[in-house]
C-alpha cells in the first residue's frame, strides 16, 4: 500500500526512512531481481539496487503524487544502470562456450535449489547460467525490455514510461531481444519445441 | 485466404502477438497468415519457446544484509565510498560541535560585546534545537550532516532577525553595517562548512 502522504508528512530523518522503506518494501525484492537480471552478478545487483533506491530517497520530494511509484523507481533504476555502463564501460561479459566462474558460488546463490536431486540441480544451474549468459551478451536496451517483460511482467505500455520510450519501440525491443536469445539458446530451444501455434 | 501481411511483416510482430500486445487489426492478420504459413508457425514456435525458457529462471531472494546496508547508505548519505561514510562519521560531528561553538563568536562580535558574554550567549540557539542535535549526534542513523545544517539554519534565522529589531541604538549605522558584513560572513563560512560535507 503506497503511504506516499506520511512520507511526505514527516519531519525527521529517522521516520523519514522508516516510511520510505514501508513504501518501497512492496518493490525491494523485484528491483534486486532486475538488477541481478541486468549485471549478472549478486554483489553488482544489490549495489544497483540500493544506489536506486537512495536516490529515490533523496529525490522523492521531486516524485508527483498520483502516478505509478513503481514506474518512477523503475526509471530511476534503468537510467542509473545505463549512467553506470556509459561511465564504467561493461560490468562483465561471457561467451557462451565458457563456463561462468563459480569460485565465488554465484550461481548457487542464485538459485534456491528446489530439488534434492544434485544431478537435476547441476542441469538446473547449467540452463540458468546459459540463460543468464544469454541475457548479458544481449545490447542494454533489448536486455532491459526482455527483462521486464518475460521476467517481471511489465506490460508494454509500462515498460515504454520505464524506459522513456514509444511502445513501437518496446516491440521491437522485445522481439530483437528474444530473436539474439534464440540464437544464444537454441540447443535448449528447438529440443521439444513440439508446441501448437495459436 | 487473402495474405494481406507479409511474412517478412508477421514474423516482426510476432513476439508481440505472443504478448496479446498486438491491436484488434493485427491480431487479426497474423492469425490469419499463421493458419496457412508453416514458415510462419516455427518462427512462432521457437519464439514461445523462447519466451518460456527464461520464465524457467528461478527468482533469487533478496539478500538479508539488504536494508540494514541501504539504510546505512542513506543515513552516512554517502556514494558507495567507504572511505568517505568513515570521513563523515569522523568530520560531520565535529562541524556541528564547531558550528556551534562560532555562533556566539559571530553573535558576540555583531553586538561588539566583550569576550566575558560568549557564554551567556550560547543560549541564543534554541534550547530545543541544541539538545536535538546533541542527542542526536550519539545516536546510531541520526544524519549528521544535516544536524549541523539544523544548527546552522536555525542561527541564521536568528541572527538576521536580529538585524531586522536594532536593539544598540548607540552604534553608529556604518558599523552595523561592517559588524553586519563580518557577522554574515562568520555564518555563509559556517554554511559553506556544512554545505562542503554534505555530499549532494
Ligand atoms: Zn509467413
Amino acid at each position: 500500500m503506497l503511504n506516499t502522504r506520511a512520507l511526505a508528512g514527516t519531519q525527521y530523518r529517522e521516520s523519514n526512512i522508516e516510511a520510505f522503506e514501508e513504501l518501497v518494501r512492496t518493490y525491494d525484492h523485484k528491483l534486486y531481481r532486475v538488477a541481478l537480471r541486468l549485471t549478472g552478478n549478486p554483489d553488482e545487483a544489490k549495489d544497483l539496487a540500493q544506489e536506486a533506491l537512495l536516490r529515490a530517497y533523496r529525490a522523492f520530494d521531486r516524485f508527483k503524487m498520483g502516478t505509478s511509484f513503481e514506474k518512477w523507481l523503475f526509471r530511476i533504476a534503468s537510467n542509473l544502470y545505463i549512467d553506470k555502463l556509459r561511465k564504467y564501460g561493461k560490468y562483465r561479459f561471457e561467451s557462451l562456450d565458457e563456463p561462468i566462474p563459480t569460485k565465488d558460488g554465484y550461481v548457487q546463490k542464485i538459485l534456491p535449489d528446489r530439488t534434492c536431486n544434485p544431478e537435476d540441480i547441476a542441469e538446473q544451474n547449467e540452463l540458468a547460467e546459459k540463460i543468464q549468459a544469454a541475457l548479458q551478451s544481449l545490447p542494454v536496451n533489448y536486455r532491459m525490455a526482455v527483462i521486464l517483460y518475460d521476467l517481471e511482467g511489465f506490460s508494454y505500455a509500462e515498460i515504454s514510461g520505464i524506459l522513456d520510450c514509444s511502445i513501437g519501440t518496446v516491440r521491437s525491443r522485445i522481439h530483437r531481444g528474444r530473436r539474439l536469445l534464440r540464437k544464444k539458446l537454441a540447443p535448449y530451444v528447438y529440443q521439444g519445441t513440439d508446441v501448437e501455434v495459436g | 485466404m487473402i495474405r494481406n501481411m507479409t511474412c517478412e511483416k508477421v514474423k516482426s510482430l510476432l513476439s508481440a502477438y505472443l504478448d496479446s500486445e498486438l491491436d484488434y487489426h493485427e491480431l487479426r492478420q497474423v492469425e490469419l497468415h499463421l493458419l496457412d504459413c508453416s514458415s510462419c508457425q516455427r518462427e512462432c514456435r521457437s519464439l514461445r519457446a523462447t519466451k518460456d525458457l527464461l520464465g524457467t529462471l528461478e527468482s533469487p531472494p533478496l539478500p538479508g544484509e539488504f536494508w540494514p546496508e541501504l539504510k546505512e547508505r542513506i543515513t552516512s548519505r554517502s556514494v558507495s565510498r567507504y572511505y568517505l561514510r568513515l570521513l563523515m562519521k569522523v568530520l560531520a560531528p565535529a562541524t556541528a560541535l564547531l558550528v556551534l561553538a562560532i555562533l556566539p563568536f559571530a553573535i558576540t562580535t555583531h553586538e561588539g560585546a566583550s569576550s566575558g558574554q560568549v557564554e551567556a550567549k550560547t543560549d541564543l540557539i534554541e534550547p530545543y534545537i541544541r539538545e536535538y542535535v546533541i542527542s542526536e549526534l550519539d545516536r546510531p542513523f541520526s544524519d549528521k550532516t544535516s544536524l549541523g545544517f539544523v544548527a546552522t539554519a536555525q542561527a541564521v534565522t536568528m541572527y538576521s532577525s536580529d538585524f531586522l529589531e536594532p536593539h544598540d541604538h548607540h552604534t553608529p549605522r556604518e558599523a552595523v553595517v561592517t559588524q553586519n558584513r563580518t557577522g554574515q560572513r562568520t555564518q555563509a563560512n559556517a554554511f559553506q562548512r556544512v554545505m562542503f560535507l554534505s555530499p549532494r
